[in-house]
């Protein structure tokens, strides 16, 4: 069943219906909390509420849109008030992006992949990894973030341009930020 | 040698090496690095952290939310009879304010007039002004 159906059934009160769409969404939504907060309880708790806030305003869901673009809106908005009423040590540094090994990246490459994208800035690390992991065109990123597409591409720019910086010293001779 | 148009021209190459379109043209772009080793040299370095990205992925992040979600979804479906009880505590105490405020008789009109207002107000807001928000477990 498709998620237009499925949101339909919910304004309908079927009570499993919006199980569904949570069951659905629930590892996606976590990972992308994950990767803006990078602390795994706070990003629960982000995502809990995204979905109680995405429950309550179900009826304004437009049913030509996709689910999951609309709901992402809501779950980064609630990452972000919670990392603005968060201490700053409640950072969990021991949360690993956890990126996916590849055979064409040495693992201290992609290690150090992962620490330069933990260091980037929350909205920094956000473009870069929706870009990048999830593959998102500019006009997709645009709909996403609540941005021009000119925003779009001057936050992709310097966000790789700070990841770089961050990476060139994390590499091997021969990398990223050795032109 | 760097120049203003620099930046501009690294970020429209960044954009056609996206696929999508760029603010500059490409016959610009390439005309302009045959000249400028900066922009040459910043190109290539963002195409290379391109290619470092590209193999790498997001790992699955497994989680179970719907237990809170569902016991909060409880909550919020027991609410009526508290709303209820808050709406008619809320008519009261402002029947019982004009009535005290009161230091001369008022028309007989003006209390359910208070309290058609203050209903509607409730009713619009839609928000318990007494209920306190539990954190999410």
């Amino acid at each position: 069943m498709d998620d237009s159906a499925t949101v339909q059934r919910c304004l309908k009160g079927e009570p499993d219906a919006f199980r569904m769409l949570v069951e659905r969404y629930q590892g996606r939504a976590l990972g992308h909390a994950i990767a803006i907060i990078r602390n795994r309880d706070d990003a629960q708790d982000a995502v809990q509420e995204a979905f109680l806030n995405a429950h309550r305003a179900l009826h304004t869901f437009d049913r030509e849109r996709v689910f999951y673009s609309w709901f992402y809106a809501i779950l980064r908005n609630c990452c972000y008030k919670l990392l603005a009423r968060r201490r700053m040590d409640a950072v969990d540094h021991a949360v690993r992006l956890d990126l996916l090994e590849s055979p064409t990246l040495r693992v201290d490459d992609r290690l150090a992949m992962e620490r330069a994208l933990a260091a980037l800035s929350p909205t920094d690390r956000e473009v870069v990894m929706l870009r990048h992991f999830d593959g998102l065109s500019y006009a997709e990123l645009a709909a996403s973030l609540q941005i021009p597409i000119g925003t779009v591409m001057s936050r992709l720019f310097n966000a790789r341009k700070r990841l770089r910086d961050g990476l060139s010293g994390g590499l091997a001779p021969g990398r990223i930020g050795e032109t | 040698m760097e120049t203003p148009r620099c930046d501009a021209i690294v970020l429209s190459a960044m954009t056609w090496m996206d696929g999508e379109v760029g603010p500059i043209d490409r016959a610009e772009i390439d005309a302009h690095m045959l000249t400028c080793r900066h922009c040459a040299s910043e190109i290539a370095a963002l195409r290379l952290l391109t290619e470092r990205l590209a193999p790498l992925s997001r790992a699955a992040v497994t989680g179970e939310v719907w237990p809170a979600i569902e016991a909060h979804l409880d909550r919020r479906r027991a609410i009526p009879a508290g709303l209820v009880l808050t709406a008619a505590a809320v008519f009261l105490l402002a029947w019982r304010a004009l009535e005290a405020a009161a230091m001369d008789p008022l028309a007989w009109w003006t209390r359910p007039v208070t309290v058609g207002v203050a209903a509607l107000l409730f009713l619009c807001l839609r928000v318990n002004p007494f209920r306190v928000e539990p954190r999410l477990v």
